[in-house]
């Protein structure tokens, strides 16, 4: 095997495995998304519930807004549909965005994870 | 200096490559299933309603009208390369349709898809289309493959098997009662000692598993046991695509654990024997891997390997342990009762 072949085998191998070793190491010690992992019905995040809630200057009271099931069904609290996820998707980056461009005059929408404290929060641009 | 030298050997030696061959087709056909999955769920993203996920936004958007040109050209790559034609160009194919898949949007990400683009990366540069396959079949020949991508490509599998124990190793999968909703079998049954057991069970069988197939002392209860783990998550979780992708994904892949140096073993049979007549002809049919050195001479059958010679049912449940039809339930045979219901049926061949 010519010497250039064997480093380049040699370099595939090592880099191969260190990404393989590391970003399953990363998801189990929490700091991904749990993406690139191997934690499929490990029941890692622990998370049962997500919601959000949607404030308006104009209005006293905030709209709650849930996920239901798989794929994800987005649901205001009169029960209507207002948006679907087919698998996992940073909400933060995603839904948020969605739902300020869906409600159009929101203030702010905030994230929250089994009914806590919002854990995030998203000015909505006039 | 030795460290060198046994790096260089490492990387230039050679084996046979039809266990990858044969690894091979079973992720190919895992592919084939997850590229119906991936039409799916794309039809999904094109809900008016649906949060698009669009992470990397110089990826050109897919759209309805090229989902089923997109769908059509994995599903010609994955054809192509589980028959084992033009496998690398076939096998780039597949890792391509899989890495857009995940490129287009954040929601496409899915673990067993991602790993079947990593068991295909790692087959494709293993030239795993080289053994059990037309392109071996249209030169006449075998070419023997390169040992380090065989190596790497098990390698994975344990982590697979060893992450997947450790993201359980938490008191919301081992102590709560997550594993209940996931199995709703053991639930039903209601007995939190059960439910305890089958929690920790799990997470030691996977740990176990991921050292097991490398010993050759276990490889073969972990042949049977993964065999059995896979089957039943099917049974208790559901017949989901993914977990059948996972599943026809892992039991082939154990294929490139057997130790398969072609010709290795010599069996030897006798015409005479009724047993070695009804039977050696199927095991000669089924040794896709081409282990065995088939030789008729008096005596009862016997196989000889490295570690020595055995005869009777054990010479046979031998070598029903290195095929690839066979390797996974083969060890149920050396169960004491079966084995001695074996042995009886042997013997009543013989007379």
């Amino acid at each position: 095997m010519p010497p250039f072949k064997t480093i380049l085998a040699a370099t595939f191998f090592c880099g191969y495995l260190a990404v393989q070793i590391f970003l399953p190491s990363l998801s189990w010690l929490s700091l991904s998304s749990g993406r690139w992992g191997w934690g499929m019905y490990a029941g890692r995040r622990g998370l049962s519930s997500i919601s959000y809630e949607i404030h308006f200057p104009s209005r006293p009271a905030k709209v709650a807004v849930e996920e239901y099931g798989t794929p994800v069904t987005i649901i205001e609290s009169e029960g209507k549909r207002i948006g679907s996820i087919v698998s996992t998707v940073s909400r933060r980056q995603f839904v948020l965005p969605y739902l300020c461009r869906t409600h159009p005059g929101a203030e702010w929408v905030g994230l929250r994870f089994d009914a806590q404290e919002v854990v995030d929060k998203m000015a909505c641009r006039p | 200096m030795p460290t060198l030298g046994a790096m260089r050997d490492f990387f230039a030696a050679q084996t046979g490559g039809r266990p990858l061959g044969v690894a091979r087709v079973g992720v190919g056909m895992s592919a084939l299933l997850l590229a119906l999955v991936t039409r799916r769920d794309m039809l999904l993203l094109f809900a008016p309603d649906a949060v698009r996920g669009r992470w990397i936004p110089w990826v050109p958007d897919i759209s309805p009208d090229w989902l089923d040109v997109y769908i059509g050209l994995w599903i010609v790559a994955v054809v192509l390369f589980t028959a084992g034609m033009f496998a690398r160009w076939a096998g780039m194919a597949v890792v391509a349709c899989i890495v857009y898949r995940f490129m287009v949007d954040q929601s496409m990400y899915w673990a067993p898809i991602y790993l079947c683009g990593l068991l295909t990366l790692l087959l494709t540069i293993g030239n795993s289309g080289t053994g059990f396959s037309v392109d071996a079949w249209r030169r006449g020949g075998e070419q023997p493959v390169p040992r380090w991508p065989l190596t790497l490509y098990k390698i994975q599998i344990s982590l697979v098997y060893l992450f997947a124990a450790l993201e359980k190793m938490h008191s919301n999968f081992l102590l709560s009662d997550f594993i209940v909703q996931s199995v709703p079998l053991i639930g039903m049954l209601d007995w939190p000692p059960l439910i305890r057991l089958a929690a920790f069970g799990t997470v030691g069988f996977e740990v176990w598993l991921s050292f097991a197939l490398w010993s050759r002392r276990f490889q073969r209860w972990a042949f049977l046991l993964g065999f059995l783990f896979h089957t039943a998550i099917l049974f208790c979780i559901g017949f989901y695509a993914a977990l059948l992708a996972y599943a026809a994904m892992f039991v082939s892949s154990y294929a490139a654990f057997i130790e398969a140096v072609p010709e290795s073993r010599r069996v030897v049979w006798q015409r005479d024997d009724l047993f070695a007549r009804r039977w050696i002809p199927l095991l000669r049919r089924l040794d896709w891997l081409k282990i065995h050195r088939w030789e008729e001479e008096t005596g009862e059958l016997r196989v000889e390997t490295d570690t020595g010679a055995l005869t009777g049912w054990r010479a046979f449940t031998e070598i029903l342990a290195v095929l690839p039809a066979t390797f996974f339930w083969s060890a149920a045979l050396e169960l004491p009762l079966i084995r001695h219901a074996g042995e009886r049926f042997y013997r009543g061949y013989r007379g």
